[in-house]
């Protein structure tokens, strides 16, 4: 079997289960973010303080954080797939009309170009869908377990429950077949 | 206050004469700083005779150093208190700076209007060596403060990046969807 050009990588990369530096950075940052955001609402509402709730809190957002990381990321698997197949004769129609007057460029050229528009698209929208997805999930029931199931726990308790098992529950159901 | 009056109708002796008994409350929900803090005060006569020439004074617990008196006075005369009957005081005073003070005592000179004895009770045997705490202003917020505010800040930290991603995955699914034929 010969060696793959340098395209082919790309294609077969584009195509492969790994996300793009660009989204997982997205997911890191994202993550990050909705891992902090619920330990300045335990701050002020269940009244937690920085200086005794500090080994809790880190513990909480690194749990946090990982879980959502790699529920964006199994999230982005599922979706990338359908995605391609949707977008596929809208991308067509653009690389077409775009290229129509470019006598030079062979059919071939313009298929492979519309594969690598697809998955760009597929890559870009997966991202974006997943972490809507994932976040809208995990603040629900991070909401509904830290101020009404778990209410009446202390608030260490409810802290590390209602966020890293949140975030353990949006990443389980991530990891669904379809 | 009612603890003082029932420990204190107990130590009573039973006789004919007026017998004044004094109590103070803290009225207001919580003692704050730079707030109105409201006490009042409570002096029953339990005897059988009325108790005349009644003069209560707490003027030790409130120092004008550090509490400014908004109304009532620390200091009450009252003629007469009849028998079995009660009468009330409030005074409003505003912490100046958030401290804890120690609960001085209230004092009450009263005659017994039959024997015209004079006699005086106090509540030391039950302040002694309690203090008030009047909290900063921002430990009541903490405490009775709205959360809404606390949800707002919430839901400008988690939402921009959620509405984001929607958004930017809503433009892109809009961009490339073809129109229906019908």
């Amino acid at each position: 079997m010969g060696k793959l050009t340098k395209e082919e990588e790309m294609l077969l990369s584009s195509y492969s289960a790994s996300s793009s530096t660009k989204g997982t950075l997205f997911f890191y940052v994202n993550a990050l973010i909705l891992s902090l955001a619920p330990l300045y609402l335990f701050y002020g509402v269940h009244q937690m303080e920085v200086a005794d709730s500090l080994v809790v809190w880190t513990l909480s957002a690194a749990g946090t954080a990982y879980l959502l990381v790699m529920a964006c990321k199994n999230q982005k698997k599922l979706l990338k797939h359908q995605i391609v197949m949707k977008r596929g004769p809208a991308v067509d129609r653009e690389i077409n009309t775009k290229f129509a007057s470019d006598k030079k460029m062979t059919i071939k050229e313009k298929e492979e170009r519309a594969l690598f528009r697809k998955n760009e698209v597929a890559d870009t929208e997966s991202t974006y869908l997943s972490v809507f997805y994932t976040n809208t999930l995990f603040l629900t029931i991070m909401l509904i377990s830290a101020f009404f199931l778990l209410a009446n726990l202390a608030p260490v308790f409810n802290l590390l429950i209602s966020t890293i098992g949140s975030a353990a529950l949006v990443a389980f159901l991530s990891t669904a077949k379809n | 206050m009612k603890l003082i009056i029932l420990v204190s109708a107990f130590l009573a002796t039973v006789n004919a004469s007026a017998r004044v008994l004094v109590g103070k409350e803290f009225v207001s929900m919580y003692p704050v700083a730079q707030q109105e803090n409201v006490f009042e005060y409570q002096i029953i006569n339990i005897g059988d005779t009325a108790a005349i020439n009644v003069d209560f004074s707490d003027r030790d617990s409130f120092p004008t150093d550090k509490f400014d008196i908004v109304s009532g006075s620390l200091d009450a005369k009252y003629a007469v208190i009849p028998p079995h009957s009660s009468v009330s005081h409030h005074i409003v005073v505003v912490p100046r700076v958030p401290h804890a003070i120690e609960d001085k005592d209230v004092l009450v000179d009263y005659t017994d209007s039959e024997s015209k004895i004079s006699s005086r009770v106090s509540t030391l045997w039950f302040s002694k060596g309690r203090f008030t705490h009047f909290f900063h202003q921002d430990a009541l917020k903490h405490i009775t403060g709205s959360k809404y505010a606390h949800f707002f800040v919430f839901a400008a930290i988690a939402t921009p990046v959620t509405g984001l991603s929607a958004l930017l995955y809503w433009v892109s699914k809009s961009r490339y969807t073809l129109p229906k034929r019908n």
